[in-house]
């Protein structure tokens, strides 16, 4: 199979995928409740209503309102939100809290990151030995960890012991100190430019204080979350590295002589990477909508704690656009992994 | 089916007898799964309805495990009939049945002991002389490159400190879940009200006490009254094990107006003397008021009690009454009741803010959550692999299909899709939960088994069956499917504990049960509001899930290397 036809084979079938999650969306927005409320609110005038109805086309058969939501969902009309302060269509909340749930998800995936491999590698030189076994017990706490008691637990030590002691506490609500703002920059607050606080307050603002204290807000929500990834990644990267040093190209080189040091992060470290990435990328997904949970202990304004809340108020439109957003970045990334890994790995293209 | 396992031997003894129970088994389990599963339905119907429930409730509860144990029952018919027809493949295949079984009556309640018995006999009885001789050469024979495999497993396992310290944590929470009646001080909903938000290792306020009802006098008749009640009250030495406090008799007087009357006006008078009732009643007043240990009087009704010594004693109790109204009808419900073995619990992991002992809880938790999760995985597994099985062997449309199906539900985020799953069945329930997690965990196994299939499909002994004319569903099941067992079973395992974190965090957001049941997740979010001035609170039942998960994913995880052949230590 040629390079091109692979990539096309696999986008026609992220195809199918897509439109099931859209079959299964609408019909779960008839057995929740009523589709209707997707666009008519309690703040809906009433004049309005016979219109809305019939341009969305709630007075057609059934299988005309399938395909007439489908249109809808394609040309960007996906609803209205009433889980917000004031009723909102589902894009824009999309685009005002998603930016909340990227910088979590990142912020979590660096701690995986930078902790797991190292960790992995570790295990995995010294398998079976002491350090092997706390590591693996570690990385499978990780796994069993209920999160949103971990982070009741980061809370409480990090937040509320230590400051009870006086000493310096991380923050563990919100994305910033609106005092803070409110002292440095005046009674506005923040204004979202392009609402990543991290580069906003530095390019917009130009301020390394505000800064620091958004980086503070997003450590102990960012290592809550990143814990289960940390010991997914930990896990892989053990297990691969042990099938890697299992390789015949690696006793070669311990046999000419190279130290082990040049065997492990030159040989054996490369090779066992690539299923790690792999790791990575599908574990990138699970954080975006894993950030349920976090975001609902540490009160993050991101998307997670939306859907929770659209999901206790019935808010069909909400509980539709995050699904459709979940499973668009899934069946991407599920997308980019394959189509990097046939690149990279010639075998899986032709197998 | 098999000619190599048929031979003409007649069956007898015991093999016939273990064949019949067999049967019985079968037809047991399938009554039993029918008639849960109409419970539910009329249960459904009588809730909706808003009559109250006329089902039994060992028969509520359970309509998902009722599915499996139909199945297992129409194996286990099957099974037996087979036995009879000397089918050495019966045999083997009756024993894996039976403890499947076995598994499965666990997580059903009272109902269940009664098939586990069953099954268990069947298990003995299939290993009597008489019987194994029918099967188990031949059985070891077809195991025993397997057999050799195994024990190699074992000696790894045995190896491995992980593993064996998981299996030991998995095996003692299982039996801390079962021991919960004889291992607790507290009913998992019974509150201590002036013992809470207490912290760790505080003693309770409140003691707790045994009873014996001496007398109990319940009148709804009319009748006119005084009358005076009189009796014994023999406190012996099995009434003075625990002395952290005297024994008492209890009094209790109720007194209602069975007629018309309102303004009700009865004395009534407890009395408790140290003597027996016989020099009682030989006695002159004066004596009898030398006595005298205790008296109480109140007007209508009256709850008291009289402390008594702690030696061995026998003691008199009357109660009379003194109505104004001689005219008024009214009746009395007397309780007498002694007292005894009085203790102070101790609060070894606190309590809850309205007072619930915390460690108690806990401990009846274990049960309800290791009950869902296995439930949860158990329906899941049987109908993904059942699912995937069939896919991976007939293949082309329905496979296409299956697995553009299980590629939505894991595109769709498992999470909301069981919220919302929860919300569309309408009332936030233990048991919503479970069904709305086993629709969203099935694709895992279907993919899994689907792929095993796939690679067994082509091989040898398939084929061989199949040109010995065996029924593709023969083949499937008997064949295929056990050869699949082993990463289903890694997988389960491991999902055992994946299962219970996402349920006691549905549970967590508010999906669960209501407020006061005893769960895990729950526990944490209600303690949750209360963490810094009772940070126990939530700390513990966090500590309890992390355990239990963990415990799991060891022994899943542990398994799984011992079995991949990749890193197969030789």
């Amino acid at each position: 199979m040629k390079l091109r036809d692979f990539i096309l084979r696999r986008i026609l079938l992220a195809i199918p995928v897509v439109f099931g999650v859209l079959t299964m969306t609408w019909f779960l927005s008839y057995v929740v409740g009523d589709p209707l409320s997707m666009y008519i609110t309690e703040r809906t005038p009433d004049a309005a209503i016979p219109g809305i109805i019939k341009s969305h086309g709630f007075d057609q058969p059934l299988y005309v309102q399938y395909f007439l939501y489908l249109r809808n969902l394609l040309s960007g009309d996906w609803g209205v939100s009433t889980s917000e302060a004031s009723d909102m269509p589902v894009l824009q909340v999309i685009s005002l809290r998603f930016p909340a749930t990227i910088e979590l998800a990142m912020v979590a995936m660096v701690f995986a990151v930078v902790l797991g491999i190292p960790l992995g590698i570790l295990s995995a030189t010294k398998k079976d030995r002491p350090i092997d076994h706390v590591t693996r017990v570690f990385s499978l706490a990780g796994v069993s960890m209920p999160i949103f008691w971990f982070g009741l637990l980061l809370k409480y030590v990090f937040y509320f012991q230590l400051s009870v002691h006086g000493l310096p506490a991380l923050p563990g609500d919100y994305r910033y100190d609106i005092t803070l703002w409110h002292n440095l920059v005046g009674d506005q607050g923040y204004v979202p430019i392009t609402n990543f606080m991290l580069i906003d307050t530095l390019l917009f603002y130009h301020s390394p204080v505000l800064w620091w204290d958004a980086i503070l807000h997003l450590t102990m929500p960012g290592f809550c979350l990143g814990y289960l990834t940390l010991a997914i990644i930990t896990r892989m990267m053990r297990s691969s590295m042990l099938e890697v040093l299992k390789e015949d190209y690696i006793t070669l080189a311990r046999s000419k002589g190279l130290r082990e040091r040049v065997v492990i992060y030159k040989h054996a470290l490369r090779n066992a990477l690539i299923p790690t990435v792999t790791v990575i990328g599908l574990a990138f997904g699970g954080l975006l909508s894993g950030a349920v949970l976090t975001e609902t202990i540490f009160s993050w304004p991101g998307l997670g704690r939306w859907a929770v809340r659209a999901i206790l108020n019935s808010d069909i439109a909400a509980i539709n656009g995050f699904t459709l957003l979940v499973a668009l970045i899934y069946v991407t990334a599920n997308l980019i992994v394959d189509l990097v890994y046939g690149i990279l790995d010639p075998r899986i293209r032709f197998g | 089916m098999e000619s190599t396992s048929n031979q003409q031997m007649p069956i007898s003894g015991p093999a016939k007898t273990l064949s019949y129970l067999e049967i019985v088994l079968g037809i047991v389990s399938i009554v039993i799964g029918l008639s849960a599963i109409v419970g539910a339905f009329v249960g459904f119907i009588m809730a909706a309805t808003g009559l109250e429930s006329a089902v039994p409730a060992f028969l509520l509860g359970w309509p998902f495990q009722a599915l499996v144990l139909i199945g297992i029952g129409y194996a286990s018919v099957n099974n037996g009939r087979a036995m009879l027809g000397y089918d050495t493949y019966a045999f083997s295949s009756s024993f894996y049945m039976d403890i499947f079984l076995i598994i499965v009556a666990l997580t059903i309640g009272p109902l269940g002991f009664l098939l586990i018995g069953v099954s268990l006999l069947c298990i003995i009885l299939l290993f009597v002389p008489a019987v194994k001789a029918h099967w188990y050469e031949e059985f070891r024979e077809d195991m025993g490159p397997r057999t050799k495999e195994f024990r190699y497993s074992l000696h790894l396992v045995r190896k491995s400190p992980l593993v064996v310290a998981g299996i030991i944590i998995v095996v003692v929470i299982v039996s801390i879940a079962l021991l919960a009646p004889y291992i607790t001080s507290y009913g998992p909903e019974e509150r201590t009200w002036t013992d809470s938000s207490v912290p760790p290792g505080t003693v309770s306020k409140v003691p707790k006490f045994s009873t014996l009802t001496i007398y109990s006098h319940n009148r709804t008749d009319v009748e006119l009254y005084p009358t005076i009640y009189a009796g014994e009250v023999d406190v012996g030495p099995q009434h003075l094990q625990v002395l952290e406090e005297n024994p008492s008799v209890y009094f209790s007087v109720i007194i209602q107006d069975a007629g018309a009357e309102s303004d009700l006006d009865v004395l009534c008078v407890a009395e408790l003397y140290a003597m027996d009732y016989a020099t009682f009643n030989a006695s002159t007043p004066s004596e009898r008021q030398a006595a005298l240990i205790g008296t109480h009087s109140r007007n209508n009704t009256m709850r008291t009690d009289i402390t008594v010594g702690d030696q061995p004693a026998k003691y008199t109790w009357v109660v009379w009454f003194n109505a104004t109204q001689k005219t008024s009808t009214w009746s009395v419900d007397i309780t007498i009741q002694l007292r005894y073995n009085y203790w102070y619990p101790v609060h070894y992991w606190g309590t809850d803010d309205v007072g619930g002992d915390i460690y108690s809880r806990i401990v009846w938790a274990a049960k309800t959550d290791l009950r869902i999760s296995v439930t949860i995985v158990i329906v899941a597994v049987s109908m993904g692999a059942v699912i995937g099985a069939a896919s991976g062997y007939y293949g082309g449309k329905l496979d296409e299909l299956v697995m553009r199906i299980t590629d939505v539900f894991f595109a769709f985020p498992g999470l909301i899709l069981a919220m919302a799953i929860v919300m569309a069945l309408g009332e936030r329930s233990l048991d919503n939960i479970s069904l709305a997690l086993m629709v969203t965990w099935w694709p895992v196994y279907a993919r899994l088994v689907r792929g095993q299939v796939l690679a067994e499909r082509e091989k040898l002994y398939v084929e061989a069956a199949r040109s010995v004319g065996a029924s593709d569903s023969r083949i499937l099941f008997t064949h295929i499917i056990p050869n699949t067992f082993q990463p289903l079973i890694v997988q389960a395992t491991m999902d055992t504990g994946g299962v219970l974190l996402t349920a006691a965090g549905l549970s967590y957001i508010g999906f669960g049960p209501p407020a006061g049941v005893a769960e895990w997740g729950l526990m944490i979010s209600i303690g949750q509001q209360y963490l810094t001035i009772a940070p126990w609170m939530s700390l513990f039942p966090g500590l309890a899930i992390l355990v239990t998960a963990l415990a799991f994913n060891l022994v899943g995880d542990g398994i799984r290397d011992i079995l991949d052949p990749k890193l197969r230590r030789r």
